[in-house]
């Protein structure tokens, strides 16, 4: 049957359906690029989230997400799992009209509301053999996500889950600095008596 | 050790001013007009700790923050160029009566760290680096209260022996840029030995004599001793 193009418009409701009974409602954040766009390190450490949309979500594969990828480093515990997930073309650029991001980019994030964490996209296939049809990859977007490493970028979206987060991230950094691990002596290890080589603070 | 337990804890000391020389380390982000945007600081963190621990401490449905640094111990060897005397001894006075604090004199190790850096923008990494490297030429010193009961603080070089980065940009799409930066230092320091408790010096006697005395016929006249004692 899916040879006959006829059926695109049957297979595309199809997926549609399959996405909204079995999917479950993800919130979509782009990145929003600055003026400070770095064009010798390709970077922009300004960018920021100012928008979020409402999304049902499917995840394609979850199999190597779990305990698994997580590892202790240098940099303390990294969390390496990776999550494919698809949502539907359609409902997508219904999401995004009122813009020109039609287009889910890497960077940009998902929060899923139930894991109560923000992911980060690091790749968009449109190839997606989910579905055998060859009209299949033509409605569907397939992500794959990675845990988000908050890097001080801001999150001003109008959603108290989301602001909620942000708000427990910089709470632990702030924490983090105002004790640090190392530390914990009582003694007063440097004599700044004499000369204080960090200034007077 | 020989039955005797002593634990000055120096090189914990050492961790702890190694930490603090980089615990103020501030990375700014601004728009291209140089509007301040963020003020970031960056935070520092003794790389190693039991692996449990730090699943309390970091919650495991969120990834960590960058830009951060960590810092850890990698060994540390004796240097014998600036040892002394090993016969020396420190004396110190105490708050037992009649007695002394005393101890040999401390044996220098060259205690090696390394401090990582981890940003997820290259320009970020460059604002750390670039706040730390003019201050060690290639060292730094700093005044550390090595054994406060004693009231023995030392100036100890931090010196900068090497610098490393890794930008690890290819690859699948999927994986993660990595942004490291590693710097080696080695700090010169001392550990100290044990230190005991001396009986004072209350009493010196001295014994002298004037030359032999001989009358006319050759014989010894006899001389007295003198003695003197002085209190300390």
């Amino acid at each position: 049957m899916f040879d006959n193009m006829s059926k695109a418009p049957i297979i595309q409701d199809m997926v549609e359906e399959v996405v909204e009974v079995i999917g479950f409602t993800a919130k979509y954040l782009p990145r929003k690029y600055s003026t400070a766009l770095d064009p010798i390190f390709g970077e922009d450490p300004s960018s920021k989230f100012d928008t979020v949309w409402t999304l049902q979500i499917l995840i394609d594969d979850y199999q190597e997400y779990g305990d698994v990828g997580d590892f202790y480093s240098k940099f303390g515990v990294s969390v390496t799992d990776e999550m494919k997930v698809s949502f539907t073309k359609k409902e997508f650029a219904e999401q995004t009209v009122a813009t020109d991001d039609d287009t889910p980019i890497a960077g940009d994030l998902l929060y899923f509301t139930d894991a109560e964490a923000l992911f980060e996209v690091t790749f968009v296939g449109n190839d997606s053999t989910f579905y055998p049809s060859p009209e299949g990859p033509a409605h569907i977007w397939t992500l794959t996500l990675k845990p988000w490493e908050y890097g001080g970028e801001d999150i001003d979206v109008a959603d108290a889950e989301i602001t909620a987060l942000e708000t427990e991230i910089e709470t632990a950094v702030t924490d983090e600095l105002a004790t640090p691990d190392w530390d914990t002596m009582d003694d007063d290890i440097l004599d700044l008596s004499e000369m204080n080589p960090f200034g007077s603070t | 050790m020989f039955g005797t337990t002593f634990y000055h804890g120096t090189t914990k000391k050492l961790i702890v001013a190694f930490g603090s020389v980089f615990n103020n380390i501030h990375v700014i982000r601004s728009e291209s007009d140089g509007t301040l945007i963020k003020d970031i600081q960056v935070p520092l963190a003794y790389e190693s700790r039991k692996k449990y621990l730090a699943r309390l401490i970091q919650d495991s449905k969120k990834n960590r923050q960058v830009p951060r640094m960590g810092f850890i111990l990698t060994g540390l060897e004796a240097d014998y160029t600036r040892s002394v005397n090993q016969m020396n001894e420190y004396t110190f006075t105490s708050a037992t009566p009649n007695k002394a604090t005393i101890m040999y004199t401390p044996i220098p190790y060259n205690f090696n760290f390394t401090l990582d850096v981890y940003v997820d923008y290259m320009d970020d990494g460059l604002q750390i680096i670039e706040q730390i490297l003019p201050y060690f030429q290639p060292d730094f010193n700093i005044v550390v209260e090595e054994v406060p009961e004693l009231e023995i603080r030392r100036d100890i070089p931090i010196e900068l022996t090497g610098l490393n980065m890794v930008d690890e940009f290819e690859g699948d799409f999927s994986e993660q840029r990595i942004v490291n930066w590693q710097l080696d230092f080695v700090i010169k320091g001392w550990i100290y030995p044990p230190v005991r408790e001396q009986g004072v010096v209350a009493t010196v006697t001295t014994n002298y004599s004037t030359p032999d005395i001989v009358d006319e016929a050759g014989e010894q006249i006899p001389q007295p001793w003198f003695q003197l004692g002085t209190g300390i």
